[in-house]
């Protein structure tokens, strides 16, 4: 596989008061050319951090304690600060949850868009305006000339978002990543927004990792899949493989926790327990406290990565 | 826009009645009301002084008929003659009133150029050296009795090196000066002034703008901007600060009446001859008809200052309908 | 529930015992009161005692802030002033509080016509001018102690009421209040027993910066000679006196000011101390 993106061994840690938080504590994770990647998790679980971490905008205290995140064959981590911000919003792209607050409220859309076009690809004036309506025509959005001249409020949360979709794509970038982009939307307007992902995918062979906590979205659009509890990948590998031939016990109670996939159920199942907090890990397998197959082991030592088939792997004593 | 700024002064049409309101009542309430002035409270309110005052309020009238005629006088800015010279009461204040607009704007533009950078500043480089020395400075300013300041500024800069002057608008022979000496003169003897009566707001604009700030750099729509690619530099100081300005405009406006009602201690200390200084005199010689002038006048002005400062918010906010 | 306010005021004091600035306005704010309080035994002057002999001292060991222009201890004379600036400051806060925490509640929890009446006085009295108010007010009653008081208790409520009006707005249709009220509590009782404790802190707040602020006031009306009058003497008396004679004794006025100063700083950093720790949404 060709690779786009590869995150070796990455750890993002928070030093607070109660002691050294490891959000993300070494995961790895590639993404290929071409490929939509779903980082898949409950909130809490650090696939926010780790998104944040290939763009280099770890919130403070937050700080990336080690690893690495090779771009195009360059360490993303290793970059200069001016560097960096030429990936930014150039080769990698972000999305965010809330397309409500992620546009600035006193700028037109046309001004927020055509900053980014004149930011990396140097256009301006008329030819600047032209990008705009180009990047926006592309999302789909064919009253282009008023959404030009339009504040953010002024338009409906579907429209919002593929106008922070359309920003993220003036400079060709060769990947996007998009988290939970579209927890906040209306059912029908998250179709839509999903359908535009895998539409632009094939027109600029774009590649995507899309965060999610919806595997609705990940069979709609994923091609492999990737599981994080607490910071550690529990499992991983081609969709297919996930959603049938299901290893880990996060990952049975993921799926056995939405509503219409499986055979109906009296009532829906839910994981017992919550995400712990990340300066409270539990010894041993981080999942232990919440996993119905719990043994003994599974209290003192911390699971390695297991080999299910060529490209699926678990972390998980039932297999080892 | 028009159609905006008349809703704006039509809504301030009750606060309007109000003050009237209140200033009607305050001479009814005072014990006795306001015909036993003269025997409560001081010799130095003459026979001639109460019968003003009856006049005044035509207080030998029933009260709905005295409010009324009242309120048609406030609505003329009619406030009678001075107890003191006879002259009108609204030709005294309006020859003042230009001394207090030109101290009340140059310190509310002091305030403005040296407050919002710091405020912005420290907030951008939130628990540096800088912003504590700041947070210190603010809670001083916010301590500080303006009036003992200004005593100390007197002291040291007017009777120790004797190189600021400490009272009045210009010097004893000002009159034969040429006209750039008067100017030069004019601005020597606001340097004090000013300065005092900004002190106050400094503290509390920096630490507005501060919060204001910190307040805008969590939001998604910054992190948006680093995203882009943005250098750091045009994150705070075009995406943030645009947005962190929008709250000062009002908090620009509330300010208004703190700096008017402070200006009067100033004005007062400095032997500034302005609106505060002359309400001052005026409550120190009892002459009501002016104080009640300077009041009314206070309030309008404070009026006015809030509605541009609301219509200015409707100006940069693109949120707000009009 | 008495269990659970013991508690959260448990926590606030966990937050404010780190707070040093908070924990030295404290101590100041006691120790001004101590002293205030014992004035007779830590005096050797009697404060209006006269001395033409010895007027305009200048610091030392007999006169440890100088004498006046009647050669009168300006150290005693500030011990015997704190305690009416002191005692001017409660009682003004006492009355503002009062009117606030009154008109406040009443607006919050009837709301309708009341609120809108309340609420608008609150605009009224805000766009005046505050000294202005003041001002006027003091033409009609006259300067005293008492007057100022009653004068800077009345023109300062308004920020508090709008404050305990938002409380209430906020905390009146929790399910503890909506399930006394279908248990068939008084209006009464809800008011002070269920909605007014909760509101308490924010209120405790507003009290210790009301008395900076009321103290700080009535120092600028007795410096002006509107305020308290001779031959009561306050912070703001000393000072008065002390703008004749700022070329000739300079202690005159340094030392009252630095009274005011430090006391109005320290019940701002005591209440900043509070603010902070009451504050839920504080998360540092």
């Amino acid at each position: 596989m060709d690779r786009l993106l590869n995150i070796k061994d990455l750890s993002v840690h928070f030093k607070l008061e109660e002691g050294v938080s490891k959000a993300v504590d070494g995961i790895s994770l590639a993404v290929g050319k071409k490929e939509t990647v779903c980082l898949v998790g409950e909130s809490g679980s650090g696939k926010t951090l780790t998104a944040l971490a290939v763009m280099r905008l770890i919130p403070r205290p937050g700080i990336i304690a080690g690893g690495e995140i090779i771009f195009k064959e360059a360490d993303l981590l290793c970059l200069s600060e001016e560097k960096i911000r030429e990936v930014r919003g150039a080769e990698i792209s972000m999305v965010f949850q809330e397309p409500f607050t992620c546009l600035n409220p006193v700028f037109t859309v046309g001004d927020q868009i055509g900053e980014s076009v004149a930011l990396h690809i140097g256009l301006q004036g008329q030819k600047k305006k032209d990008r705009v309506f180009e990047v926006l025509k592309l999302v789909g959005i064919n009253e282009e000339a008023r959404v030009y001249d339009a504040y953010p409020h002024e338009l409906s949360g579907g429209m919002r978002q593929r106008v922070m979709i359309a920003m993220g794509l003036v400079s060709n970038p060769a990947l996007l990543i998009a988290d939970e982009p579209t927890t906040a939307l209306d059912v029908t307007i998250q179709a839509q927004i999903l359908e535009l992902l895998s539409t632009l995918k094939e027109k600029l062979s774009l590649s995507i990792l899309l965060i999610t906590h919806d595997l609705g979205i990940v069979n709609e659009i994923g091609d492999r899949v990737y599981v994080m509890y607490s910071g550690k990948i529990m499992e991983r590998g081609p969709k297919n493989d996930i959603f049938t031939k299901t290893r880990h016990p996060y990952t049975e109670g993921l799926l056995k926790s939405v509503p219409d996939l499986g055979p109906i159920k009296d009532r829906l199942y839910t994981i017992p327990g919550s995400i712990p907090e990340p300066f409270k890990v539990p010894k041993g397998c981080r999942f232990n406290p919440r996993c119905p197959y719990v043994k003994d082991i599974c209290r003192l030592q911390e699971p390695v990565e297991t080999k299910v088939s060529a490209e699926h792997f678990v972390r998980c004593f039932k297999y080892e | 826009m028009i159609k905006y700024t008349l809703k704006r002064l039509l809504q301030s049409l009750p606060v309007l009645f109000g003050i009237t309101l209140i200033t009607f009542a305050l001479a009814h309430v005072t014990p006795g009301g306001p015909t036993a002035l003269q025997s409560n409270m001081n010799a130095k309110v003459s026979a001639d002084s109460v019968a003003k005052l009856r006049a005044l309020y035509d207080l030998d009238k029933p009260l709905h008929i005295q409010y009324l005629k009242w309120l048609k006088r406030m609505a003329r800015l009619d406030f009678g003659e001075s107890f003191n010279d006879n002259r009108p009461v609204l030709d005294k204040i309006m020859e003042k009133i230009p001394n207090t607009l030109l101290l009340t704007g140059l310190s509310l533009f002091l305030i403005l150029i040296i407050a919002l950078p710091i405020g912005v500043y420290s907030a951008v480089k939130q628990n540096s050296i800088f912003d504590k020395v700041i947070s210190v400075f603010t809670l001083v300013g916010y301590s500080m009795p303006t009036f003992w300041l200004a005593l100390l500024l007197m002291m040291y800069f007017g009777v120790y090196l004797q190189i600021l002057p400490v009272s009045g608008m210009r010097s004893p022979d000002a009159e034969r000066f040429p006209f750039y000496l008067k100017i030069f003169d004019r601005i020597w003897h606001l340097i004090l002034p000013v300065f005092v009566s900004a002190f106050g707001g400094l503290a509390s604009l920096s630490r507005y703008a501060r919060s204001s700030m910190l307040e805008v750099i969590r939001q998604d729509y910054i992190r948006t901007a680093r995203a882009k690619g943005l250098p750091e530099s045009k994150v705070i100081y075009k995406h943030a600060l645009r947005n962190a300005l929008l709250p000062v405009v009002t908090i620009l406006g509330l300010s208004l009446p703190g700096l008017i009602s402070s200006g009067f201690i100033f004005e007062t200390i400095f032997a500034w001859p302005g609106m505060g200084r002359l309400g001052f005199e005026a409550t120190m010689s009892f002459d009501y008809t002016v104080v009640m002038g300077v009041v009314t006048i206070g309030a309008i002005l404070t009026l006015m200052g809030n509605i541009i400062a609301d219509i200015t918010y409707a100006l940069v906010d693109p949120r707000i309908k009009y | 529930m008495q269990n659970k306010n013991f508690s959260i005021g448990g926590v606030i004091w966990g937050k404010l015992k780190k707070n040093k600035l908070a924990l030295i306005g404290a101590g100041v704010v006691i120790l001004l009161s101590i002293l205030a309080l014992a004035a007779p035994f830590l005096t050797v002057y009697s404060p209006g005692e006269q001395d033409i002999g010895n007027r305009l001292l200048a610091p030392s060991a007999q006169h440890l802030c100088g004498t006046d222009e009647l050669g009168r201890d300006i150290f005693s004379r500030m011990l015997y002033g704190a305690r009416v600036s002191l005692s001017v400051g409660f009682i003004a806060v006492f009355i503002s509080t009062f009117i606030g925490v009154a008109l406040g509640a009443l607006a919050g929890y009837f709301g309708g016509l009341l609120d809108n009446i309340i609420m608008r006085i609150v605009d009224i009295m805000l766009s005046i001018p505050n000294l202005y108010l003041i001002l006027m007010m003091i033409t009609f009653f006259g300067p005293s102690i008492f007057n100022v008081m009653l004068i800077i208790g009345l023109t300062s409520w308004m920020d508090l009421a709008r404050m305990v009006r938002a409380e209430f707005l906020s905390l009146k249709h929790r399910e503890y209040v909506l399930s006394a009220r279908v248990a068939g509590a008084s209006n009464s009782r809800i008011i002070f027993h269920h909605i007014l404790r909760n509101a308490l802190s924010p209120v405790f707040v507003s009290v210790i910066f009301g008395v900076g602020g009321a103290i700080l006031l009535e120092s600028g009306l007795s410096f002006l000679g509107l305020g308290v009058q001779p031959p009561d003497s306050s912070w703001g008396i000393i000072l008065s006196s002390g703008k004749d004679y700022i070329d000739k004794a300079w202690w005159l006025t340094f030392f009252p000011g630095l009274a005011i100063f430090i006391t109005v700083l320290s019940y701002n950093l005591l209440g900043e101390g509070l603010r902070d720790a009451v504050d839920p949404r504080l998360v540092e």
